[in-house]
């Protein structure tokens, strides 16, 4: 499998009355299997929009990405369904990342259903996730306002890897949480990485935690990349 | 002599500054007033709802069953007989019925019709959002009470024309509503990543949207009841309600067609009026009462930080 | 030095609203703060650091009063000889600004768009210049403004001076902050400035009234590594100029190294060590310091085990001892106090 972006550029309100502001313009590179990919850069540079562009959230103004080969936008419905299942993408701010009106487990179910996972399978998956992501079983029955930043993050993470994905987008992880979750968080992202072999984009604002994770780098300013040594 | 006028004179003052720097906490009481008023509205509102659903246990006569004419209130007849001698106090209690279900009907109409409205142009933006939006608009301009007028005129007046139209004809706030909701909503991450990880829009939408809209819907769908009731009173008065569907309105209408205002017959005009006033009020209060507490929760929200 | 506040065992508990859910109830009730004294001296710059949830916010907010209703506050909160517990809300209205007062996190919410910056920040000056007349002979002054109302010409002529008046001490406090050319600054609208500019605008409103406590809550969350680093500039020029003490509360850590002269760390509501910056970094003797400083990304992302305790059932004996890798049997039974020794002040039986 693989990912790759190719020439990515975005315009903003480029719309009927054009005079579109560029964010940013080609930009390409390629996450390579088990591999984390940094993205670092001032806020407001496009990170995050680049991020979403990738997992097929947004598209781009221009260029395209590729996944196995395939461009996005010109994909069968099953090509896109995997795409759908081994691109996933992880998001800043852990408070609303799960349903504040569904208890944990349903929201979890849900995915499961998906999946089209029941029975004791359904069970035996969601007790390996709160395995891996070292949460108790009680997180459960619990509704999102009730669990701290640190365990819903985690929580996002492991009903992510339900889904079993080749490649994650995680978009500043860990600067919504404290200096000592977010070295938990990054170290659980290691693991899983290890285990698993899942490769990463890491989007972040923070040098530090870019250089802990990433085997390569880049840095978004002025609308352009450039590839950084670690 | 002079104190006591500058006494007077402060006093409005006073009671501003105590105001300007109370601020939080005449806030607070206000809010918890509120909170009072709610549950009082929720429990008298219940009361209209079980006359509404069992009225043979509380009329003492059936409607239609006639007496003597015009009689003023006895033992017998706690609110007196109207022109054909049926009970007063009966065909009130059968009335709340018809007038809460005209309420209810309508307002379930155009709720529905703007949530499905709202949840479609949010979710979807771009040209279905503009779309709908614009149909919206030209809804908005439609008057309402001069097309039933000339509905009625040319239909058979039924009650059921009423409910629709008052329906087909007021959900463009709740679909504006529900629309700016959606767009904030579609923007949280657990829309975004169940998304990304596959739930088609409309598992989206049932799924994630439409719970965290509910607490917006129902002060809405409360007002919208309130409102309905007082159309259907007003358009009854003026002679366009179904006859054979005895509302208050309609009650209001033949008090003051059929002489119960030249003869004075209070409780023959009086109690229906009453019953529509309270029962929307108490309706307006639950509304606001979950409106309150919608905003109190979202404050919350920003603050458990 | 004596010292300017003194908090002393400062208990602050939330009791769930009776009209949520009961879930809801279990997360809400607790106590936030337990037993927490701390004193600030004159011009000193105190740090509070802790992670979210350990009760850092919510003595911040007691000092300031702005606790929401259901919480319950125990203790005393000493300030210039007043215990602001008890003061009445009017009293504590005519404090807050003058004598105390708070910078916000987020600088492009708490100003108002609409209005010119010169005019924002001479707000507090108009409001507490009032409050100076109303205090002595509140009666007479209001009559004799009723006079001057009636006569337009008086009037326009004594509010231009006293605007003219709040709009040079506006100038000095600007230039005070380092801009060159305050007057022009004053024209301007919160959204014709950066984000940093709009920031030392909001230091430059604290300080117009030059109080002498500054409480910061949490001003470098949320916002990028320039402008932590501005803020961090604008705030030490702010500790050099003025007279001021600050109340610093961050998460933070090396923004709080490099600003404050003493730091106190919270663990689930309660101080568990309080030392100069310089100590505390370079040799922190609680567990729970050692273990937060480990997780800084310089010193390689060293997690701490487990999660901190929920505030409505902390553990028995020391709060930290579940996640403590050197816990002894004593830790679990008993809740040790906060020692002191040599300026030093920890929450440990191992440790002095
Ligand atoms: S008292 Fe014991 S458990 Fe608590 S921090 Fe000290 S060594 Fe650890």
């Amino acid at each position: 499998m693989s990912l790759k972006a190719e020439n990515l550029s975005r315009k903003y309100g480029s719309g009927l009355l054009g005079r579109g502001k560029c964010i940013f313009r080609d930009v390409s590179f390629e996450l390579e299997p088990g591999k984390t990919f940094g993205l670092m850069g001032p806020s407001g540079e496009g990170k995050s929009t680049l991020g979403r562009i990738i997992s097929g959230l947004e598209s781009p103004t221009d260029g395209a990405v590729f996944f196995n080969g395939n461009p996005l936008s010109r994909m069968k419905k099953a090509e896109y369904t995997t795409f759908r299942r081994k691109v996933q993408m992880m998001f800043q701010d852990p408070t609303d990342a799960f349903n504040p009106r569904k208890r944990i487990k349903h929201s979890i179910f849900e995915v499961l259903n998906l999946l089209e996972i029941s029975g004791t399978e359904r069970i035996r998956c969601t007790k390996e996730i709160l395995k891996t992501t070292g949460l108790p079983e009680e997180v459960l029955l619990r509704y999102p306002s009730q669990l701290s930043g640190g365990q819903l993050q985690r929580l996002a993470l492991g009903r992510i890897l339900l889904l079993d994905p080749e490649y994650i987008v995680l978009d500043e992880p860990t600067s919504a949480l404290d200096v000592s979750v977010q070295a938990q968080i990054l170290h659980l992202l290691k693991n899983v990485q290890a285990e698993q072999g899942i490769s990463y984009l890491l989007i972040s604002h923070d040098e530090a935690v870019i250089r802990f994770m990433s085997d390569s780098c880049g840095e978004l300013e002025n609308g352009q990349m450039d590839l950084i040594e670690v | 002599m002079m104190q006591e006028e500058a006494y007077i004179r402060e006093r409005p003052r006073k009671w501003k500054d105590f105001l300007a720097h109370n601020l939080n906490l005449d806030i607070r009481k206000y809010k918890r007033n509120l909170k009072k008023l709610n549950r009082g509205g929720l429990f008298l509102f219940t009361f209209f709802l079980i006359l509404a659903l069992f009225p043979s246990l509380f009329a003492p006569y059936s409607p239609t069953e006639r007496f003597i004419p015009y009689e003023a209130p006895s033992t017998a007849h706690l609110l007196g007989t109207n022109d054909i001698g049926n009970d007063i106090l009966s065909e009130l209690v059968y009335g709340a019925r018809i007038s809460l279900m005209v309420g209810f009907a309508s307002a379930s109409i155009s709720t529905l019709i703007g949530l499905m409205i709202g949840l479609f142009s949010g979710y979807f933006r771009g040209t279905p959002d503009e779309l709908l939006m614009g149909f919206t608009d030209v809804v908005l301009i439609i008057p309402k009470i001069p097309l039933i007028i000339i509905l009625g005129a040319f239909l058979h007046p039924s009650i059921w024309i009423l409910i629709l139209v008052l329906g087909l004809l007021s959900w463009e706030s709740i679909a504006r509503v529900v629309r700016s909701k959606t767009l904030q909503i579609r923007e949280t991450g657990y829309v975004k990543s169940a998304r990304c990880m596959g739930f088609s829009s409309f598992h989206i939408m049932v799924s994630d949207i439409f719970p965290n809209l509910i607490h917006v819907l129902l002060p809405k769908f409360m007002l919208a009841t309130a409102s309905a009731m007082i159309s259907e009173a007003s358009l009854s008065f003026l002679g366009l309600g179904d006859i054979s569907m005895k509302s208050w309105g309609i009650m209001l209408s033949f008090a003051f067609s059929r002489g119960g205002f030249i003869r004075d017959m209070w409780w023959w005009y009086l109690p229906p009026g009453i019953c529509i006033t309270l029962c929307v009020m108490f309706i307006a209060l639950m509304g606001f009462g979950f409106e309150g507490r919608e905003k109190e929760n979202g404050k919350r929200g920003v603050d458990s930080e | 030095m004596n010292a300017l506040l003194e908090v002393k065992d400062l208990n602050v508990s939330f009791q769930g609203n009776e009209n949520e859910k009961g879930n809801e109830n279990e997360k809400e009730s607790g106590t936030a703060v337990f037993y927490v004294s701390f004193s600030i001296r004159e011009k000193e710059t105190l740090a509070l650091v802790g992670e979210t949830g350990c009760g850092k916010s919510v003595v911040a907010h007691a000092i300031m009063r702005l606790l929401p209703p259901e919480s319950r506050v125990k203790g005393t909160i000493e300030f210039g000889g007043k215990n602001l517990l008890e003061l009445s809300e009017k009293e504590m209205t005519k404090l807050r600004g003058k004598e105390i007062s708070i910078i916000f996190q987020n600088p492009s919410l708490a100003l108002n768009p609409v209005y010119s910056i010169g005019h924002q920040l001479a707000e507090p000056l108009r409001i507490h210049g009032q409050e100076k007349r109303k205090g002595k002979e509140w009666k007479e002054k209001e009559e004799r403004k009723e006079k001057v109302w009636r006569e337009k010409e008086e009037k326009n002529e004594k509010g231009l001076k006293m605007r003219k008046n709040n709009f040079s001490n506006v100038a000095r406090v600007l230039k005070r902050m380092g801009f060159s050319n305050p007057h022009e600054y004053m024209g301007y609208y919160p959204s014709w400035c950066s984000g940093g500019m709009n920031q030392r605008f909001l230091i430059a409103a604290s300080t117009m009234l030059d109080p002498v406590l500054i409480i910061a809550d949490e001003p470098s969350k949320g916002l990028d590594r320039n402008r932590v680093a501005e803020l961090e500039i604008e705030l030490k020029r702010l500790k050099e100029k003025s007279e001021t003490a600050i109340l610093l509360i961050s998460h933070d850590l090396g923004f709080v190294r490099r600003l404050a002269d003493r730091v106190a760390v919270m663990y689930a509501g309660e101080i568990v060590e309080i030392a100069d910056p310089s100590s505390l970094f370079e040799r922190p003797l609680h567990p729970y310091t050692q273990g937060l400083l480990n997780s800084l990304p310089e010193r390689g992302f060293v997690p701490i085990p487990g999660s901190s305790p929920p505030l409505s059932s902390p553990p028995e004996g020391c709060r930290f001892h579940p996640r403590c890798p050197f816990k002894e049997k004593l830790c679990m039974q008993e809740h040790p106090e906060l020692k002191e020794s040599n300026g030093r002040a920890v929450r440990c039986f191992l440790c002095l």
